[in-house]
């Protein structure tokens, strides 16, 4: 535990520095997909996905990131991996410091689960052939307007391969990092959201041995004084 | 089939939630052998973790409709169903809802008891008096109160005065802890409120403030309802009854235990819960008594998938009167940051509408009104960013509504009370089946047009209080039934709701609260149990959740579940002499 010297929002204006050295203290990217057993998707497949995504949310200009630069892709793919015993479908805990230790699933979370990757493996399978089908052999390379074009017809007609695409790359931008998206917590930054703050250790407003001091969380001062503080979102656990 | 030492128990109970987990503290005390039976898993800290995707969107601890879908329909003109998935949700695991729930915690009003007395008769409703009073709950409410541990709220005369419906001058005991701080929505609601002459107070939560029974206090993250509590601060009946239960070495917990039948013998008494096991295996277990603890929406389900007798069961009641609350609503968007994500589901409530106009209509439905957000899983304004992203659309706009809507809305609802209407109900599926091969759940729900009638009534109310909040702008959030998924059609197109284009349709069945389905009367004609919530026609089977209620009350159901259990258990431990 770091000292109580500074007051918790000094801190919080330090966290962005803090959270830069920490990153670059880490070896291995933590966003990066694991691979586990064959390939979810084959490796044109994965090329489509991630021009699709990139359209579900694209950069809104140059140096702004999209669904694609953040990671969405590979939580698609985290999702659809071993599907015979899926292995990336509950973080760990109980906090962020534990999120990449996956859960084990018990036997009939693993009747269920097993039976949606290999059904939306095949959603994705068909999916992203019909965008190729339909952009003329590659979506990835049809500019963008021919992109959203080829999407908004899945959408208007109730695709049910679009569905999983919009609501799938939406988790995989929000979603905590350890899922494979959200890299750096870019998505998280942009919207001024500070995530998840337990375990997260500040020093204190109030008695040190108040909960929010012990176990990370908002002191009272801090939930009725509203604004970023998207420091917290990067800060180290 | 598996035996044991004890077997038979004192006492079988299935389902370890607010009923089942309060039921096996009291008959555990009392002395009885208990063997409890959760179908979902024994979850700690150690699986939890503020994390929206994995309560939110995958269903760690709500049913998860890759094992235990149930199917939705407003009427039977519908057909078999309109919708299968997620639908009226509630938690599976040790704890039940009382892992998932924002730990809302009041006790009705002396009014909700006598509902027909006090509201009268609705066309195509059944609207009835409970067979007793709050007087005779009321010990009880306290009882569980300082169990479990709940912090707020409404105390009497002095706090109100001159209130529309002012004190809780019927509570004479006064709160465990203190009520929480507000967060900023919350503390804007009630200056707000105030500024409109209106009376808002802590909404009463079991959720620790400060330190209390070994555990610490609520450090506000925000990732509350819909969440089990990371740091045990949410008072679960985990962590506060059937702990205690199994510190008198009477509880047998068996977490993953799956129930599919009660077998009645031949003399009409309850024998035995027949189960699946985590590894799979058919095991059986008997018990003096059977106690019914699987929710409002299961209970009947496993009546029905149990095929007991008509003679014995009233069969005609069971699952009809569902209720699930109806949810007149206010977004507030605000060109400030408000931040709703700090604290817990509700900060800050307010009772002034909840008696009603007192003359012309609509006559019956109002409720307590609260601030509410952030849960997981919810819709914009009250969810996590995942779930404002999904209803933030794709494309170009979609960075600029989330830039609008994140952390720039309030949402405030009223806790209506919906009529018990006969129709309204749950049977079993007629093709849907589970992971486990048994027919599911179906939902039959349809608002009463007198929903509607309130929520036009309280609409202006809300507006009132987000503008007095500074809101830039407002809008009505229509009332919704058993799952977001499914436009909900109302008169004279008020309420249309729905997934619309690119909505998530993985995040139906936004309502918990549930109550009805084994209504409890005095007249086995009219009612499945007693007024001691045991079976009219088998004198050793009990119902004790939330499918007992007679009428649904304003207020959040989890604490009279819980006293209602407390007051069941000791009936039951008396009649069955255990």
């Amino acid at each position: 535990m770091r000292p109580r010297l500074l007051t918790r929002r000094q801190a919080l204006r330090d966290a962005g520095r803090m959270a830069a050295a920490s990153a670059l203290a880490l070896s291995l990217p933590p966003w990066l997909p694991r691979p586990r057993g064959a390939a979810a998707l084959a490796p044109s497949a994965q090329v489509t996905l991630k021009a699709a995504v990139a359209r579900i949310v694209p950069a809104s200009g140059p140096g702004d990131w999209s669904a694609a630069d953040v990671g969405a892709d590979n939580y698609i793919l985290n999702l659809l991996s071993n599907p015979g015993h899926p292995a990336q479908i509950y973080a760990g805990g109980p906090y962020r410091s534990r999120f990449r230790r996956f859960q084990v699933l018990s036997r009939i979370k693993r009747i269920g689960w097993s039976r949606e990757v290999k059904r939306l493996q095949g959603v994705y399978s068909d999916g992203l052939a019909q965008l190729d089908r339909l952009a003329g052999g590659n979506f990835a390379t049809v500019p963008a307007p021919v992109q959203d074009a080829i999407l908004t017809e899945l959408d208007d007609t109730g695709s049910g391969f679009f569905s999983a695409l919009y609501n799938h790359t939406l988790e995989g931008v929000y979603s905590h990092p350890a899922y494979g998206g959200n890299k750096d917590y870019r998505a998280w930054q942009a919207f001024g959201y500070a995530g998840d703050v337990l375990g997260v250790r500040f020093p204190n407003i109030g008695p040190a041995d108040a909960p929010w001091n012990v176990y990370g969380g908002y002191a009272p001062e801090e939930m009725i004084q509203p604004g970023p503080s998207t420091q917290e979102a990067v800060s180290p656990s | 089939m598996r035996g044991s030492a004890q077997d038979p128990f004192d006492v079988v109970i299935v389902g370890s939630g607010a009923g089942g987990g309060i039921a096996a503290y009291v008959l555990t005390k009392a002395g009885a052998n208990v063997c409890v039976l959760e179908k979902g898993p024994d979850l700690g800290p150690e699986n939890y973790g503020d994390d929206e995707l994995r309560f939110g969107d995958r269903n760690f601890i709500e049913e998860d409709p890759l094992i235990e879908p149930r199917t939705f329909r407003n009427t039977r003109d519908d057909g078999e169903h309109l919708y299968v998935g997620r639908v009226l949700g509630i938690s599976r695991c040790v704890g039940g809802g009382t892992v998932h729930y924002g730990a809302v915690s009041f006790r009705l009003r002396p009014e909700d008891f006598r509902a027909k007395t006090y509201w009268g008769s609705l066309p195509d409703a059944e609207i009835v008096d409970w067979p007793f009073g709050y007087d005779e709950l009321r010990p009880y409410y306290g009882k569980v109160e300082r169990m479990i541990g709940v912090a707020g709220g409404q105390l009497s005369g002095a706090a109100h005065p001159g209130a529309p419906v002012p004190a809780a001058e019927w509570r004479t005991d006064s709160y465990p802890m203190p009520g929480h701080p507000p967060n900023y929505g919350a503390k804007l609601f009630e200056d707000a409120a105030t500024k409109l002459g209106m009376h808002p107070y802590p909404t009463p939560v079991a959720i620790n403030n400060l330190g209390r029974d070994g555990r610490p206090g609520c450090s506000y993250c925000g990732f509350c309802s819909s969440h089990g509590c990371p740091i045990e601060a949410k008072n679960d009946t985990r962590v506060t009854a059937l702990r205690k239960a199994r510190a008198t070495g009477r509880l047998d917990l068996r977490p993953d235990s799956y129930v599919y039948r009660v077998v009645v013998g031949r003399d009409g008494r309850a024998e035995r819960v027949e189960y699946i096991d985590s590894a799979g295996r058919h095991q059986s277990v008997a018990g003096k008594a059977i106690v019914l603890s699987c929710s409002t929406v299961d209970t009947p389900r496993l009546v029905l998938l149990s095929e007991l007798s008509p003679s014995l069961v009233n069969l005609d009641v069971v699952g009809r009167h569902l209720m699930v609350h109806h949810y007149p609503g206010g977004i507030g968007i605000f060109s400030d940051r408000i931040d709703y994500y700090r604290g817990f589901w509700s900060m800050r409530c307010l009772d002034d509408m909840y008696l009603g106009p007192r003359s012309g209509v609509p006559a019956f439905g109002y409720g307590n009104i609260q601030t509410v957000g952030p849960s997981s899983g919810y819709a914009f304004g009250a969810g996590g960013m995942i779930s404002t992203a999904k209803f933030a659309g794709w494309g170009a706009a979609h960075k600029q509504a989330m830039a609008r809507e994140f952390g720039h809305v309030q949402w405030i609802t009223m806790v209506g009370q919906d009529p018990p209407v006969p129709s309204n109900m749950v049977d079993l599926d007629p093709t849907v089946t589970d992971a486990y091969g048994f027919p599911v759940s179906r939902v039959t729900y349809l608002h009463h047009p007198n929903d509607y009638a309130v929520a036009a009534a309280v609409a202006p109310r809300l507006a009132a209080i987000l503008t007095a909040m500074g809101a830039d702008s407002t809008e009505f959030v229509l009332p919704f039934a058993a799952t977001t998924s499914i436009p909900q059609q109302g008169p004279g197109g008020l309420t249309q709701r729905g997934p619309g284009r690119a909505a998530p349709d993985a995040i139906g069945g936004l309502v918990n609260h549930q109550m009805g389905t084994m209504r409890m009367g005095d007249d086995p004609d009219t009612s499945v149990v007693d007024s001691d919530q045991r079976f009219h026609g088998i004198p050793n089977l009990y119902a004790i959740d939330g499918s007992v209620f007679p009428t649904s009350g304003g207020y959040n159901p989890t604490l009279t579940i819980e006293a209602l259990a407390w007051r069941a258990a000791e009936r039951l431990a008396a009649a069955q002499k255990v």
